[in-house]
């Protein structure tokens, strides 16, 4: 799979267009203008790649346009991914626990978002989501909670069983089980705005590595982003996190504990 | 004309020492109202970002008050008034005036009640008596609202204490209840389905809490159903408006009827047929 980031020059009254996984993006160069439409897509297992190709300026009635004034001459244009800005939550297809003292490592699959960049001062024009997740609510009641959005695939407990997608990035989450009692997984909350953005030699984008533990006593996790993802060796960063993440901050992250809390 | 109050002539009572006085308690004041108008705007502009909208306010009327009073009691000193005769001729003066204006210190007592208790906020859309706005303002006297069609609404905080008012934006998500009525001969099981879809392809449309599907009865033309799905507050409009659109197109796409209200007429006693007439070629 080929890197479909990166900077690119768009010559004089040309479109390129790319086409990641089910979203469709087209730039047009015009004088003192940039113009850029998107189709989302449906489909999101599809894995189609078309990196910056030369073409007409695509018809779709479902086209978002929009067109940018700018004074700068420049031709280039950079797209870099980037993740949500919300956590994800995903959840599990059938019950899982982790018994107390256990821990695992679990591979999830976040969506990504695209920033749009211009110019010789790189100006963002744009940065939206590749294909716009669901959202959904992450808290023991209808009052307290957080809005976050859902993934559409479950947490896989082995890497194989992960699709290879251009418009989604991968993420070890390692759970580790201080406490007395079993832990139930029946949706988990990743923070990805705190996670850096990296790619693997063959193009799949992965996330920083994300351990969350339950402490004895606690039904929160307690965060620690690695550096790197350590199944991967051959990684370069490409974006930085969206929000800096506290280390070592105890969140919300398993939603199975959080049920237990609300009141009857 | 030239004599004010028993015998004290004008000129008498204008020294130069009073008008001093006088001239001096008046830039008092109005250089007292002005730092107190740009003090409390700046501790309101300050906090703004901290505290939100609605604090901001409260602190910002607050501290504009205290600073009149001080103002107020220092121009009086300067006149001449003692503060301790001051407060009491005001003691006397506020019974008098509160007999008088019951309904203003009744909407102030009210006000003071809606700053503490925090029932709503600045930018909170409320519904007040099947009006529904966003609030503008919590003064001392009254709430001010922008309706939707841009028209301010001013409701005495006295109304506002004793009647109901729905809050619509105090929680982040709510939910939308879509009334749908299908035909007796539709399968609900095919049409529980096709709800749950849309909702599923509706990004806006909340995972979790899940949306749920409810029987209302059986009305005299359809089956009478309630499909309700949550979503952020801000998403709330679009949703719902969305969600009948959808609804609408994806019943027409499987073969769901939504039906209009059956009337069956009967002619009396004797139920002869009702004549039926064949009109070829048309």
């Amino acid at each position: 799979m080929s890197n479909w980031w990166g900077r690119y020059d768009v010559p004089m009254g040309h479109t390129l267009r790319w086409q990641i996984g089910p979203a469709t993006l087209w730039v047009t160069r015009k004088k003192v203008e940039w113009s850029i439409g998107r189709v989302e897509g449906q489909d999101p297992f599809d894995t189609r790649l078309a990196i910056a190709e030369d073409s007409e300026v695509p018809e779709s009635d479902d086209a978002e346009v929009a067109r940018f004034a700018v004074q700068d001459a420049s031709l280039a244009v950079k797209l870099t991914p980037a993740l949500p800005d919300r956590p994800v939550i995903f959840r599990a297809a059938r019950p899982f626990f982790v018994p107390s003292g256990e821990e695992t490592t679990l591979f999830v699959s976040s969506p990504l978002w695209l920033r749009l960049e211009v110019g010789e001062k790189s100006t963002e024009l744009l940065d939206v989501p590749l294909q716009r997740p669901s959202d959904t609510w992450f808290g023991p009641d209808t009052l307290t909670g957080e809005l976050c959005y859902a993934s559409r695939t479950s947490a896989r407990l082995h890497l194989e069983e992960i699709p290879v997608r251009p418009h989604r990035a991968i993420t070890t989450v390692r759970i580790i089980n201080r406490a007395g009692s079993s832990l139930p997984l029946e949706n988990l909350k990743v923070p990805v705005p705190g996670l850096e953005l990296f790619a693997s030699g063959d193009g799949q984008l992965w996330t920083a590595g994300l351990t969350l533990e339950r402490e004895e006593g606690k039904d929160q996790a307690r965060v620690r982003v690695a550096d790197q993802p350590k199944m991967v060796t051959d990684l370069t960063p490409v974006a930085p996190p969206r929000t800096p993440t506290s280390r070592g901050a105890l969140i919300d992250a398993f939603g199975g504990l959080l049920h237990k809390r609300t009141p009857a | 004309m030239s004599e004010l109050f028993s015998g004290i002539g004008i000129s008498e009572f204008l020294t130069a020492d009073r008008v001093g006085s006088l001239v001096w308690a008046l830039i008092t004041l109005l250089a007292g109202i002005l730092l107190a108008r740009l003090t409390s705007s700046a501790i309101g502009r300050a906090i703004r970002k901290r505290v939100g909208d609605h604090e901001a306010l409260l602190f910002r009327r607050l501290s504009f008050y205290t600073l009149l009073a001080i103002v107020i009691v220092v121009t009086m000193q300067q006149l001449g008034f003692k503060p301790g005769v001051l407060l009491g001729t005001a003691g006397i003066l506020s019974i008098a005036i509160g007999f008088a204006s019951q309904t203003s210190v009744s909407n102030l007592i009210s006000g003071l009640f809606l700053m503490t208790e925090r029932p709503f906020k600045v930018g909170d859309q409320l519904e007040i008596d099947g009006r529904v706005g966003v609030v503008l303002s919590i003064d001392l006297l009254s709430v001010k609202l922008r309706m939707f069609d841009n028209v301010m609404m001013r409701v005495p905080n006295e109304h506002m204490i004793k009647t109901t008012v729905l809050n619509r934006t105090r929680f982040p998500i709510r939910r939308a209840d879509i009334q749908i009525g299908v035909a007796y001969k539709e399968n609900t099981v095919k049409v529980r389905e096709i709800l749950f879809d849309v909702a599923d392809r509706n990004p806006l449309c909340l995972d979790e809490p899940a949306p749920r599907f409810i029987y209302r009865g059986y009305g005299n033309s359809a089956l009478e159903l309630q499909f309700s799905v949550w979503c952020a507050r801000e998403n709330f409009f679009e949703v719902r408006t969305g969600l009948h659109e959808q609804i609408k197109a994806a019943f027409d796409d499987n073969g769901i009827e939504i039906p209009f209200p059956h009337r069956t007429l009967y002619t009396g006693s004797v139920t002869e047929p009702f004549p039926v007439r064949v009109v070829e070629g048309t």
